[in-house]
């Protein structure tokens, strides 16, 4: 009788419930209808904490078609967009989206000195420093002052096309461990690919790591149409009065605190209140291709940190260093494509992997080293390449997935979407070392843009030389209904929009 | 103390300002009747628990052994410890990792039908049994939320309100006691008072800011300190007797704790974030035994021969097993693990540990300037400025020299002498040990060059700029010690341990030298350091954080 529900029991709880429960579900189609009829609009940004190219001057950039415009080639590194073989992840072929994405590379973040960093710009050193301008198009300091950073640009569009939604914005991060630590690697906000300027300070979302806990969070709120309907309706209403009561517990309790401990109860008042919401917006799955996916079950193992050698090298094993990233990642790619499918949300950030990221590559494409180690020499260049590559699949899975996902009125979801990836450095001139041809460096960087919202054009490899990758997406936002800027950076990549 | 090291050390031997020294100015250093406030009360803020913390609470409170927080849970920042309330966020995903958590652990519970009638702790007579989900609820909110909860709590879980049914309505509509346990158990769980330490005392009308914290609240800062989790109800017992209001009360309290293995766990865990190898150790079988050497350390230091915590630095023999005894060229155990003498002067104490040494490891070889700012940073609390912009610290030494300490010359020219003296010579003298902490007499080959660097020999000579000479880990240590250093840096990260609060002001600074005084002049134990801290005043004390 634990888990069990009879009829007697639900006849004598659903008064109560019956009540409330149909005025709040709604469906990706109401909602549409709500806002004139008209497709939502959607938005994700993904992200790898890798640059595209490797030390050294026998080595090349390695995420650059030759040819530019129409029919760019594809190097080996992009071969998930084409339909050729691949031997990572888990298609034995790419996911065949050239056509529908466009390479816009040629970008730098522009540096300065500490007190002299330019707009958009890094301080000198490199790692942990670049995400957020090109995420904010707002300068990074080393460390992240009361006066630096800005709102990240899947929250900006969030707050223009999420209205309605369950969760105007996702956040995530495939990556399930750091792997090692370090000066540099202790957390403290450093992850954040998304961020919100409020108040004077930048604060980072923490991601969802755990792929059960994306579906829970995404799909445990659906209301089953007919079997289990009852017990599903009784079980949510138990949920929003669980969240319901711990609001009232948070709200007596904040009356007794100061005023730095209030402001922190408030906040975690607020996310209960958020989650209830979230709760009590219940959809119904079956119309059109919105359906609830097939639970991810258990999470993956978080594997441990990496081995020593003897001589203190890093040691790659297989199965350390590496939480099934694949798998974890393809998940999350999948969810969130059905959480837009089904206009759970329309705004997606995902982080592939750490800055510096220490992933053991053996077992994703295997090489022999970790992710990071690839760029200063480690592994083959083929294996680096591939390193690339296993990050553009993940991308290339959402882009096709999108392409292939229709909406209730026939068009295809990627109509109505912006699909970018964009990495954590370029390659070339490293003004810290003062060496040319080196992976720490923000010249030469390379996004991939997908989706053809706002007549974004795909198929294209358009250099860029020396915009800044905030361009690209100050280039998007006018197809959000957004002014052509971001930040402190504005304007347009010629070719890529129109 | 002879010369200073102008521009590379902070001059004051750690990152505190001069007022903000034990015994420096600004503050006053005796406590005197006019002394402000503010200088003798840290700071405390609401802390979240730990993912560590939440599995340990979770075990306390329902007998769950599934440690699943980690998963779950945000990543907690180290700022060196996991416990920086000002670095905690509030998020989504907090939230509803929370919950997750919570409807599993419930689940989990009524799954287990042996723990769950364990925990629950009555039989129900109906579905709708008060008296036993009260009683229930009483015994399990006392240990969650680490206080006895009052009618109006019971009233309010059992009852709930106008948009909460309660967890007897929920066990009535499903006609199944345990559903309403499932509900008390994911309110629990949840609850703020579970998910933050709310220590937060009792405003003192005649001192604005200041706040004495209830005996429950003493009891919970007292577990989470010494256990990492939640007080027992044993130690609740103690509280609400009124035995932990004294000093004396306190200390003898504590004593009692520092028998349960999880003080050994947690001291354990405060040296390895404070000195930086917590997640280092190489994972095969020889790093699983170096843990168990420096955990063997401290459990027979700190708590089996109660010796000096001076002598976790000192100590002469170590515990080693077959795999680590032939790695460090010791005796193997006839028994198989066991203690074993060191068989040279060099090596002594915990920084001769595989543990400590596989800090600093760069371009396939230990790094002296790595190694030499761990021992500054870490151990002896020192400031290190970064590198300057022009420099790649990626980089090896530009030089054509075979040697290593040639190569490692040039930062002995113009700018970089600054602070590659403070470092550069520490990990020299350390150089003898290589990553998993053997003696070696030469350097290695490496193998992406086209000479033999084995050749090389190391002499292991090294220096503390301004305190002395040493060669290998062991005079290292005795350095540490014998200047104070590794004294003064081991109370201030204490102390952040304690407040959960990485930057440290001049009240942190006053209670610190509070417990630098307490302990006296010389060596200490771990019991007279625990006492020195539960019983200050500092520690039933606090000031309200400040917004920004």
């Amino acid at each position: 009788m634990a888990n069990g529900l009879t009829r007697r029991a639900l006849l004598r709880g659903l008064g109560a419930t019956a009540a409330v429960l149909p005025a709040l579900e709604l469906t990706a189609e109401s909602r549409a209808s709500a806002q004139g009829g008209a497709e939502p609009k959607r938005f994700v940004v993904m992200y790898g904490g890798i640059s595209a190219g490797r030390d050294g001057s026998g080595d090349t950039h390695h995420l650059l078609p030759t040819r530019t415009g129409a029919g760019y080639d594809l190097p080996r590194s992009m071969a998930p967009l084409g339909t050729g073989a691949i031997t990572y992840g888990e298609r034995e072929r790419g996911y065949g989206v050239q056509d529908e994405v466009s390479v816009v590379s040629g970008l730098k973040i522009p540096w300065g000195p500490d007190g002299a960093i330019p707009p958009g710009g890094k301080s000198v050193h490199f790692h942990y420093n670049t995400a957020e301008p090109q995420m904010s198009g707002v300068r990074r300091g080393p460390n992240r002052s009361a006066g630096e950073g800005g709102t990240s640009v899947d929250l900006i569009i969030a707050d223009a096309i999420g209205e309605g939604t369950i969760h105007p914005s996702l956040s995530y991060r495939v990556q399930a461990a750091r792997y090692i630590t370090g000066s540099n690697s202790s957390g403290g906000g450093l992850d954040a690919l998304s961020t919100r300027r409020a108040d004077g300070r930048t604060r980072g979302i923490d991601a969802v790591v755990s792929p059960r806990l994306a579906y829970e969070s995404l799909f445990s709120g659906f209301i089953p149409p007919d079997d289990g309907r009852e017990e599903a309706i009784a079980r949510m209403t138990q949920r929003r009065g669980i969240l319901s009561a711990l609001r009232t517990r948070t709200s007596s309790i904040r009356s007794r605190l100061g005023r730095y401990d209030q402001l922190r109860l408030e906040q975690h008042f607020d996310e209960l209140r958020g989650l209830e919401r979230r709760l009590a917006m219940v959809p119904e799955p079956g119309t059109g291709a919105c359906v609830v996916p097939t639970t991810p079950g258990t999470d993956p193992a978080i594997a441990d940190g990496h081995r020593t050698r003897e001589n203190g090298n890093l040691l790659y094993t297989p199965g350390v260093g590496y939480s099934r990233e694949t798998l974890r990642g393809n998940t999350m790619v999948d969810l969130a494509k059905m959480a837009m499918t089904c206009d759970l949300t329309r705004s997606v950030a995902m982080r592939i992997s750490l800055d510096q990221t220490f992933i053991n590559a053996q077992d994703p494409v295997g090489g022999a080293s970790d992710m990071h180690e690839m760029t200063h020499g480690g592994a083959t260049p083929q294996a680096f390449q591939d390193t690339l590559g296993w990050h553009v699949a993940f991308f290339a899975r959402m882009v096709a997935g999108l392409r292939d996902t229709m909406a209730p009125d026939g068009s295809s979801l990627l109509d109505h979407t912006n699909v970018v990836l964009l990495f954590e450095g370029g390659y070339g001139f490293d003004p810290e070392s003062g060496n040319s041809q080196k992976a720490h460096s923000t010249e030469n960087m390379v996004m991939l843009v997908g989706g053809r919202l706002g007549g974004v054009n795909g198929g294209l490899h358009i250099r860029a030389v020396d915009m800044h990758p905030a361009q690209v997406f100050s280039s998007l936002l006018p197809g959000y209904g957004l002014p052509s800027r971001l930040g402190e950076m504005s304007g347009s990549v010629p070719g890529l929009v129109g | 103390m002879g010369r200073r090291h102008a521009g590379t050390i902070d001059p004051r031997n750690n990152e505190l300002p001069d007022w903000e020294r034990p015994g420096g100015g600004g503050g006053g250093g005796g406590g005197g009747a006019t002394e402000d406030l503010r200088d003798t009360v840290p700071r405390m803020g609401l802390r979240r628990i730990t993912a560590l913390q939440y599995d340990s609470a979770l075990e306390v409170v329902l007998g769950d052994l599934s440690r699943p927080a980690r998963a779950l849970l945000p990543e907690d920042p180290r700022t060196p410890f996991d416990t920086d309330y000002r670095e905690q966020r509030v998020s989504p995903g907090l939230i509803e990792g929370s919950e997750l958590l919570a409807r599993d652990a419930a689940a989990r519970l009524l799954e287990d039908t042996a723990r769950r009638d364990t925990v629950v702790g009555c039989t129900p007579t109906t579905a709708t049994d008060r008296d036993c989900m009260e009683s229930f609820l009483r015994r399990g909110g006392r240990l969650a939320l680490r206080r006895a909860l009052t009618d109006e709590d019971v009233a309010f879980f059992l009852d709930g309100d106008d948009a909460f049914e309660g967890a007897l309505a929920s066990a009535e509509r499903f006609d199944d006691f345990y559903e309403g346990v499932s509900i008390v158990v994911q309110l629990l769980l949840q609850d703020p008072e579970f998910l933050y330490r709310v220590e937060i005392g009792t405003p003192v009308p005649e001192k604005p800011g200041y706040f004495k914290l209830s005996a429950n609240e003493v009891a919970s800062r007292m577990a989470f300190f010494l256990w990492g989790s939640v007080p027992s109800s044993a130690l609740l017992d103690l509280a609400e007797a009124g035995a932990l209001d004294t000093a004396a009360g306190r200390t003898s309290a504590a004593m009692d704790m520092l028998e349960d293995p999880r003080a050994r766990e947690r001291f354990t865990l405060f040296h390895s974030m404070w000195l930086g190898y917590e997640k280092l150790i190489p994972g095969d079988e020889l790093g699983l035994a170096m843990r168990a050497e420096t955990e063997a350390l401290f459990s027979r230091v700190l708590f089996d021969d109660e010796m000096a915590w001076q002598d976790v630095f000192r100590l002469e023999e170590t515990y080693v097993n077959e795999i680590l005894a032939m790695n460090y060229d010791l005796p193997v155990p006839e028994s198989g693990s066991d203690w074993v003498r060191y068989e040279m002067d060099a090596r002594r104490g915990l920084f001769s540990h595989g543990t400590f040494l596989s800090i600093g490891g760069k371009l396939g070889d230990t790094s002296p300037v790595l190694r030499g700012l761990a021992v500054q940073t870490r151990a002896f609390c020192r400031t290190i400025n970064p590198a300057p912009p022009e420099v790649d610290v990626d980089a090896p030494p530009e030089s054509d020299a075979l040697c290593k300490e040639q190569r490692y010359a040039q930062h002995s020219e113009g700018g970089c002498i600054d602070c590659h003296a403070a470092m550069d010579p520490v990990g020299f003298g350390l150089e003898a040990f290589d990553q998993r902490g053997r003696f070696r007499t030469h350097e290695i080959d490496i193998p992406t060059t086209d000479v033999d660097e084995s050749v090389c020999e190391i002499r292991g000579d090294g220096e503390l700029v301004d305190i002395g000479t040493f060669s290998g880990p062991g005079e290292l240590a005795e350095l540490g010690l014998e200047s104070g250093l590794l004294r003064d840096c081991f109370l201030k990260q204490m102390h952040r341990f304690v407040v959960g609060r990485g930057e440290l002001d001049r009240s942190d600074a006053r209670t610190i030298d509070e417990l630098d005084d307490a302990l006296g002049e010389g060596d200490f134990t771990l019991r007279q350091l625990v006492t020195a801290i539960v019983s200050a005043d500092a520690f039933v004390e606090r000031q309200e954080e400040e917004v920004e």
